[in-house]
């Protein structure tokens, strides 16, 4: 009776097999922070951690109604399989909703995927060797910075502020790339109300970085999910606006409802029919079911009211997150104020780690997202005093109540701080300790 | 009622933090039960509980809840209150093997070695004084050692601190998860599980688990991610060592008042000698944990085991009804 590394049960993952599995999964692991994420999901918990839009302001009734005609009437399409690259007519939709924030784009440009993060995974496919360089900012979007790790690109931060993505910082990283001869393959950037910053590149910066990006030859990636959802009803011109060799990333997660996993890239020609071969691949067609109901949506709903809706709603609750947080925030703690979007990034003071003060938050029932999410590699340690708020869920009491009960956390930790004396250093944590969560 | 019609309730999730490997365990058993022809039941634990122990005619819990109010003592008291046959400890004792400080004294107190080890509060280090309370600590111990939460498992919140400037960030994630945190010496060598049933008919001992992991240690990741870990069963100890370890583990099960069965770690030092870190009286039974890997060594299934100790159990009770 000796058994060494295996399990007979059949229930049980036999452990031969992990020597054949890609070396990629290495990094696959269980962490700490990830585990506390399930306690967040209960309802006895004020979650301030995903970025989930909040459907229940849709016309549900309506809409189910729409979905069952469309099965009846439409079945045959819908049930079937379809074109690698989407549905023509929702393509042509999508072209109607980019113009709304001043592009000009054809159907042909448009490939449809499954979410938005679909097309970062297709990108970042026909884009990355292993070891090539990503620039994003300081701090960008974890699902995207998933979908670059899980390529092996090396993701390099650039600096930004309250004004977004810094011009400067970013020529100084593409020249310092160029230079150690690791040309970025290219910029991800979110110019318009940031995941997880919350902030908005000004007008001027987004033209300076468009011209940095073609004067360069870098290719800039634009992911604008939240474009549409600015609180004074004003919305920047986007960067594919302003040339069209942007590649744009768009999504009805947002604007619509996540559960459809219908987003779009715009690319040009000759990147976008790589992705199409890579969507083929991946997935052969997105859903054709699901491209439907969105086409129906656009075409038979008043979308553009709904959008004007959920920003009525996403401004009360936000005004709420910023007037709680004045009124209960201890002295030395700094936040962005949104002016559209779903989050709010907060800058604890020096010596508090997120990631470690996490339990604390989640006994005192109150949940975040760390700082450290939102970097990549040796980078994570900027994040490590932040953390990001998502008000776009949690309805307006239950934003006071949970930021009331981290305001109280924070000034435990400050407390506990303040009795242990200054931290040094910390142990060896593990990579895996890097709160990976798969959250918008 | 003959056994095989029980109906079970698999208590699992809750609000600890160790919820996900609660309901990872709780799957593992509810598919054992149900796979030996029980009719059972995974209920989280939330203010429908009580109600929904009674819609479904319950007659018997099986916790595996982990960390608070599973291995704290208070869903075993809940059960005694309600009059429901439980599977494991009583209140008392899992709340006793859930504080390690005290099992750790009572374990010294049967004559077992556990690595020294001091237990502080944020209560008096404001007191006293980080400084005058953590310095003669540190020196006692030395360099490295192990600080943890007192309460609580699966080895959150635990680091093993190198040297003096690491020690606040440890003390800081280990108080995250519990008021009091232990400073223990860190002691080289192998690390062993060993699960104890306790008079469970047909069952003994579990063969010791070996567990090798990479420079990291047996943390967090190396736990619960398939790979990261290996595990040699029996334990490659040496007969006398093995021997000697079951002899510890059940005399720590049966000194705190344990029942049914309970999973004791020990590491044993390069001399031979075992060191007696803790006991868990609601083990993980994950598909990477290490109960479920010692019960398919034995040639049996979890299965086997889980409606062995539900039929122990059940028979205990003998067959009073929850109503």
């Amino acid at each position: 009776m000796s058994v060494e590394g295996e399990n007979p049960s059949s229930g049980m993952v036999s452990r031969e097999t992990i020597p054949l599995l890609a070396e990629r999964t290495a990094s696959m692991t269980a962490s700490e922070i990830r585990a506390l994420f399930a306690v967040a999901s209960r309802p006895e918990i004020v979650s301030l951690a995903g970025g989930m839009p909040y459907v229940s302001a849709l016309p549900l009734a309506e809409i189910g109604n729409k979905i069952a005609e469309l099965i009846k009437t439409r079945g045959t399409y819908a049930l079937q399989y379809g074109s690698a690259q989407g549905d023509p007519q929702l393509r042509e939709e999508i072209v109607s909703v980019m113009a709304v924030e001043g592009i000009a784009a054809h159907p042909d440009d448009v490939v449809v995927t499954t979410g938005s993060q679909q097309a970062l995974d297709l990108l970042t496919r026909v884009f990355i060797n292993p070891g090539d360089v990503i620039l994003a900012e300081a701090p960008s979007y974890v699902g995207a910075l998933q979908a670059f790790r899980s390529y092996e690109a090396e993701v390099v931060h650039v600096d930004m502020d309250e004004q977004g993505l810094h011009p400067e910082a970013l020529s100084s990283a593409i020249a310092g790339c160029q230079a150690q001869g690791k040309a970025p393959k290219f910029v991800y950037t979110i110019p318009t109300f940031h995941n997880p910053a919350g902030v908005t590149q000004t007008l001027e910066r987004r033209q300076r970085i468009v011209s940095l990006c073609a004067q360069s030859k870098v290719p800039l990636v634009e992911d604008n999910p939240y474009g549409l959802l600015g609180f004074d009803h004003q919305t920047l011109p986007a960067l594919r606006s302003i040339n069209e060799d942007v590649i744009y990333l768009g999504s009805f997660s947002k604007t619509f409802a996540p559960g459809t996993r219908v987003g779009w890239v715009v690319a040009p020609r000759v990147i976008r029919d790589k992705l199409i071969l890579a969507a083929e691949a991946t997935m052969l067609c997105p859903s054709a079911l699901a491209q439907t109901v969105v086409c129906t949506y656009l075409q038979e709903f008043d979308w553009q009211q709904q959008i004007t809706s959920y920003r009525n709603i996403y401004r009360e609750r936000r005004d709420a997150v910023i007037e709680t947080l004045t009124a209960a925030m201890p002295e030395g703690v700094h936040w962005t104020v949104p002016q559209g979007g779903f989050y709010v990034w907060v800058n604890l003071p020096m010596g508090i780690d997120s990631a470690l003060m996490l339990p604390r938050a989640l006994n005192a029932r109150v949940a975040y997202v760390p700082g450290s999410a939102f970097y990549s590699g040796a980078g994570r340690v900027l994040g490590e005093s932040s953390l990001r708020l998502s008000y776009c869920f949690p309805p307006v009491d239950q934003l006071r109540e949970g930021v009331r009960r981290l305001a109280g956390v924070v000034n435990e930790e400050l407390e506990l701080r303040h009795i242990l004396g200054p931290t040094q250093s910390k142990p060896q944590w593990r990579q895996s300790d890097n709160p990976n969560v798969s959250m918008p | 009622m003959t056994t095989s019609n029980l109906k079970i309730a698999v208590l699992a999730g809750g609000l600890s933090h160790e919820r996900e490997i609660s309901l990872q365990s709780g799957l593992q058993v509810a598919e054992a039960l149900g796979s030996a022809g029980y009719t059972v039941s995974v209920c989280d634990i939330d203010t429908s509980l009580v109600p929904k122990l009674r819609e479904l005619e319950t007659n018997l819990a099986f916790s595996m809840l982990h960390g608070s109010l599973g291995e704290d003592g208070a869903i075993q008291t809940l059960c005694e209150a309600l009059g429901l046959a439980y599977v494991g400890s009583t209140a008392g004792a899992a709340h006793l093997a859930f504080d390690k400080f005290a099992a750790k004294s009572i374990a010294q107190a049967q004559g077992l070695i556990t690595p020294p080890a001091f237990i502080i509060t944020t209560d008096t280090i404001k007191l006293l004084g980080a400084a005058h309370l953590l310095t003669p600590m540190v020196e006692s111990l030395g360099f490295p050692l192990v600080v943890k939460p007192n309460r609580g498992g699966s080895s959150l919140g635990l680091s093993v601190v190198q040297q003096a400037d690491e020690l606040t960030s440890a003390l800081v994630h280990a108080f995250a998860y519990d008021s009091a945190v232990l400073l223990e010496k860190f002691i080289v060598g192998t690390e062993v599980a060993l699960t104890v049933i306790d008079a469970v008919p047909g069952w003994g001992s579990l063969p010791a688990v070996e567990i090798k992991t990479g420079q990291q240690g047996y943390d967090y990741t190396a736990r619960y991610t398939v790979g990261e870990s290996q595990f040699v069963i029996p334990a490659g100890v040496g007969p006398d060592v093995l021997s000697a370890l079951t002899e510890a583990a059940e005399s720590i099960h049966q000194a705190l008042g344990l029942r049914d069965y309970s999973r004791a770690d020990f590491i044993v030092d390069p001399q031979g000698q075992h060191w007696f870190l803790e006991v868990n009286v609601s083990p993980g039974m994950t598909i990477n944990s290490l109960l479920p890997q010692a019960v398919h060594a034995t040639g049996r299934t979890l299965t086997d085991f889980c409606s062995a100790l539900v039929e122990h159990a059940y028979q205990r009770t003998n067959g009073a009804r929850f109503t």
